[in-house]
């Protein structure tokens, strides 16, 4: 159990740089989820934490002592990869007592640890099999006790989940979160998913091509997004983004007006952002459109509406026995008080 | 393709006993000279059926008197050199292509292509330069003379290096931060991981090694040194009294036998290790 501080991390590749400078206090206990576009580079810099990557620029801290130099094995993690990265001639017990047999451990402790991980995830009744006769989820499982059984100071997750089923997926989140939650140990995780993310995270890293583009509690960023990137990228379905000029009285997206909420106190040209779940159903409609598509999903119905000089289908998140056809004109109104604002040359949030 | 009909059967039955006589009759013949006197295999017709001279035969060869070297004593020295090629051959190929596959160090690739193009080099080809060598060294008539030579193995390596490509990095990182050493990971993991390619590379390289005829010719004067397979040249030739056929045919049984008693003990892993990766 232990904190990680990682200051101005830099990674390149000869003379590309892929992440550039990166600075995250890590509490103890604390589950972080590093989320991201593929290519962002989270898995390289969960790599730099592990040490299976070298460290270009930066310091990465763990308990206080800097890591750079450190081989994994000395570093005090655990890692569980995507494709589980067990060993294939190896039953499931001797998958989990390599590491502590290396470690030089008696063999009556690495029986006892082994034994009681085992417990702890529900694997103990196939500890003598080879893991091409598990399940997806059952080999997940053998992973994380490989990694829970060195009791590391950190856990390390490259995308856990992502080969298994979408039900799965669900029930093996929770149970990570759980077991996490009860061991209490630091965790860095890495996923694509920003479903995953918001549900598992007690804080996100959100990157993007090698920056961190925003760090705090799933609702923080949810709420307030710094810029339009992290705006679009957490909340499913995705926020909306509709080019707009605000002027002293209204909003003008393309010929259509809406009259200025006196709160909106910019100018200019700029990206508004709302994100699906914000719309109402009002009598004066914002804005009109034709119903393009509809997406059923039982609770809620998402409507795909396009509007004349909107380039995109706007989403619309209604209640789901909303009765409309497709072609139907929609009349738009929106909640004024969850509006965003973003400047469309930086990206930057403005309001 | 299951389908039952009579003439399917009977051609295609009949294309393997054909098959199966055209090998296995000469083996008949070989078996049935061994066990008749050198008078009988002078006479027409040649017998089909086999004699009672095997015993007999057997000790003279045992005793070794006409031809130098008692046939158990080269066997034992086709066995000490096809295990030794063999097993030298896989022990290098395998460190070889983990150091290409496992390690980034300068002019790897160079390294790689400088094995891959000695493909072209066997050693008929650089047999004078090879005979230079291995006798300056005082390899002469001995078991190392025998085997070296024969010893560095391209196609192994190449072999190695594809099976370990399909080995996942994973598996090394995760090694890695379990605290292996690359050593270790190389005993612990990529060893076992491929052990059936180990068995099917054996068969293969065993019955190289026990075949080879031409260098073991050259570089043995001594008799002791005598290979099984090129002692049966050697009886074709001894001068002036006519070839003991019934010598000859029961010597060539007998080198034929380990190469045999291997491919029938290790076809299971051999096939498996050519065609299945359980990865």
């Amino acid at each position: 159990m232990s904190d990680i501080k990682i200051e101005q991390l830099k990674k390149s590749y000869q003379s590309t740089q892929v992440i550039h400078g990166i600075d995250i206090d890590i509490r103890d206990g604390e589950f972080i989820v590093l989320v991201g576009p593929s290519g962002c580079g989270k898995s390289t810099l969960l790599r730099m934490v592990a040490g299976l990557e070298t460290i270009s620029e930066g310091t990465v801290q763990i308990d206080g002592a800097v890591v750079n130099d450190l081989e994994p094995k000395d570093r005090g993690i655990a890692m569980v990869f995507q494709n589980y990265a067990l060993y294939p001639h190896m039953s499931v017990y001797d998958n989990m007592a390599y590491g502590l047999k290396l470690m030089k451990l008696p063999k009556a402790e690495i029986e006892q640890r082994v034994q009681q991980v085992a417990q702890l995830l529900q694997i103990e009744d196939f500890l003598d099999r080879r893991p091409s006769n598990l399940s997806g989820g059952q080999r997940q499982r053998v992973a994380m006790g490989r990694a829970i059984v060195r009791k590391p100071k950190v856990f390390l997750f490259d995308e856990p989940l992502s080969n298994l089923d979408a039900a799965l997926r669900v029930q093996m989140r929770m149970q990570i979160k759980t077991l996490q939650r009860n061991l209490g140990v630091t965790t860095l995780y890495v996923t694509h998913d920003q479903v995953e993310a918001m549900t598992m995270a007690d804080r996100l890293v959100v990157l993007k091509d090698g920056i961190a583009a925003q760090i705090g509690t799933p609702m923080e960023i949810y709420d307030d997004p710094h810029n339009q990137f992290v705006a679009g990228f957490i909340g499913s379905p995705a926020m909306n983004f509709i080019d707009c000029e605000v002027t002293e009285d209204h909003i003008v997206i393309g010929e259509q007006r809406i009259s200025r909420p006196p709160h909106v106190n910019m100018r200019g040209k700029l990206v508004l952002g709302i994100r699906p779940e914000h719309f109402i159903e009002e009598n004066t409609s914002a804005l009109e459109g034709e119903i393009e598509m509809i997406e059923k999903l039982g609770a809620s119905i998402l409507l795909y509406v396009s509007c004349k000089n909107v380039s995109q289908a706007i989403v619309i998140q209604c209640e789901g026995h909303l009765n409309v056809n497709i072609g139907d004109t929609k009349n738009i109104s929106f909640d004024s008080h969850k509006l965003y604002f973003f400047d469309p040359s930086t990206q930057q949030r403005v309001y | 393709m299951i389908e039952n009909r009579p003439l399917t059967t009977f051609v295609s039955h009949s294309v393997l006993i054909i098959g199966v006589t055209l090998i296995v009759f000469p083996i008949w013949i070989m078996f049935v000279a061994a066990t008749h006197d050198a008078l009988r295999l002078t006479q027409v017709p040649l017998p089909l059926l086999p004699g009672d001279q095997l015993w007999a035969n057997l000790q003279t060869l045992f005793q070794g008197k006409e031809f130098g070297i008692p046939i158990h004593l080269s066997v034992f020295n086709s066995l000490i050199m096809a295990l030794m090629i063999s097993v030298g051959k896989i022990s290098i190929s395998v460190l070889a292509a983990f150091a290409i596959v496992y390690f980034d160090f300068r002019f790897r690739m160079f390294f790689f292509w400088m094995i891959f193009i000695t493909l072209m080099l066997p050693v008929e080809v650089r047999i004078l330069p090879t005979y230079e060598v291995v006798a300056h060294f005082n390899m002469l008539d001995s078991y190392w003379g025998l085997s070296i030579p024969l010893i560095a193995s391209a196609t192994a390596t190449f072999m190695f290096r594809q099976t370990f490509l399909t080995i996942p990095d994973e598996l090394m990182e995760a090694s890695r931060i379990d605290g292996a050493s690359p050593m270790r990971f190389f005993v612990d993991v990529v060893l076992p991981m491929s052990r059936t390619n180990i068995a099917a590379l054996f068969v293969i390289l065993f019955i190289y090694g026990w075949n080879q005829y031409l260098w073991p010719l050259l570089i043995t004067t001594d008799p002791d040194m005598y290979t099984a397979v090129m002692s049966i040249k050697q009886m074709l030739e001894s001068g002036e009294s006519e070839p003991q056929w019934q010598l000859i045919m029961l010597t060539a049984l007998i080198a034929m036998l380990p190469p045999v008693l291997v491919v029938v003990f290790m076809q299971k892993v051999f096939v498996k290790g050519l065609t299945d990766s359980e990865k």
